[in-house]
């Protein structure tokens, strides 16, 4: 038994297997945005390489956002359209969670920033409790301005035992001064934070993969009809009320 | 942009096409120009002469039917929206249309106050109203924040 899991909400498409162990095998896209000419190809040579059959393939996952428009789109068809095929279900993977598995071993606060445009980020702020393997979701996953999301983080961290925050995702180029700043104005000493390193920053199937059997072992499968991409726009209403009290 | 926070007289459409061909010069990948007036007050007309004036061969004519039109022959390449039939943000928003505003293109973009929420911070929005002779119109220019 394998999930097949699709990454493709940022600039690198990714693919990966993994087994009911969590044994992982992964391939990465090394061009930016080219997923629709690369996503198949690349599966089907990480399929070959490592003796995986479409038989083998219990359920397929894609990341469902947020993220690139047409990344998400791309993942989630691919990923329904394979489903329907061969008659298997899906999981639909929060992009924001998937994170919290990028680092093997990080027991800090895992806080990934997307950069959402408009002067917004899509964030949420994430804890992998690596004895019970749950995942809890400190700061909920939306659509936050940055001093928003920092001032929640900063109430999550001053309320609780938090020693290590680690940011990851596209916003970090962008809010990096920022967020840097926050830490001097209102962090304590003995609070780490790091930024992930260049190439654990962006999204990555691996991660997908690994929240994804988490997910199988709930019971999270979905009928393919139901498997729907996870933009995270806040509706139209709700941003006309907000830009009218600014 | 040069043109920004200002009120411009523009009294025949030889003037729009001056405007056009100044407003094309200062145009960067990336930018988008917001239009909106009412029907007849010249924002194809003005879209035509930016086009003319970024080196676009083909013939610009309006996109109402097909929301959008890719010309690829000018010196940028220029997306041309009319979304006078979207029913709002959310629609515009599913079609893709964000992918086009932050791409590396001019977006020109008809009808763009019924889809405000979507044009990216420092769009340049003209909105186009009648004056006070027959051919005049009056260009108010501004900066979206």
């Amino acid at each position: 038994m394998y999930i097949l899991a699709f990454e493709t909400t940022g600039e690198h498409a990714s693919v990966a297997c993994i087994d009911k162990k969590g044994n992982l095998v992964e391939q990465t896209s090394e061009q930016i945005f080219n997923h629709l000419q690369s996503l198949m190809p690349m599966t089907e040579r990480l399929m070959k390489e490592n003796g995986i059959t479409m038989s083998d393939i219990s359920c397929v996952a894609a990341s469902a956002g947020p993220g690139s428009f047409t990344g998400i789109r791309i993942g989630v068809s691919s990923a329904r359209a394979i489903a329907q095929a061969v008659n298997i279900p899906c999981i639909s993977v929060p992009a924001l969670w998937s994170f919290s598995y990028h680092i093997e071993n990080f027991t800090g606060l895992v806080c990934p920033i997307l950069d959402a445009r408009r002067n917004e980020i899509y964030g949420g702020v994430f804890y992998l409790d690596r004895n019970s393997g749950e995942i809890r979701e400190v700061v909920p996953g939306g659509a936050y301005g940055m001093h928003e999301y920092l001032q929640l983080l900063h109430a999550e961290i001053t309320g609780e035992a938090f020693s290590e925050i680690m940011f990851f995702g596209d916003g970090i180029k962008l809010y990096q001064d920022e967020i840097v700043q926050w830490q001097g104005s209102s962090l304590n000493d003995n609070i780490r934070l790091e930024f992930a390193e260049a190439d654990k920053r962006g999204q990555k199937a691996s991660s997908v993969a690994k929240l994804a059997l988490k997910l199988y072992n709930e019971g999270k499968q979905v009928d393919y009809e139901q498997f729907m991409p996870i933009y995270m726009r806040k509706p139209e209403a709700e941003r006309k009320l907000e830009e009218g009290q600014r | 942009m040069s043109y920004q926070n200002r009120k411009m007289i523009i009294k025949n459409e030889d003037e729009t096409k001056k405007f056009g061909i100044a407003l094309a010069d200062e145009i960067k990948a990336g930018d988008v120009i917001a239009l909106s007036g009412e029907l007849g007050t010249g924002k194809t007309a003005l879209t035509k002469y930016i086009a003319e004036a970024l080196g676009v061969k083909e013939e610009v004519t309006s996109p109402t039917f097909t929301i959008v039109k890719e010309y690829t022959s000018g010196k940028l390449p220029l997306y041309h929206f009319d979304v006078y039939r979207i029913s709002g943000e959310e629609e515009m928003f599913e079609l893709g249309a964000c992918e086009y505003f932050y791409g590396n293109g001019v977006c020109i973009v008809e009808w763009a106050d019924k889809i405000a929420g979507l044009l990216p911070v420092g769009s340049t929005v003209i909105r186009i109203v009648y004056g006070e002779n027959e051919h005049e119109r009056i260009y108010e220019i501004s900066r979206m924040d």
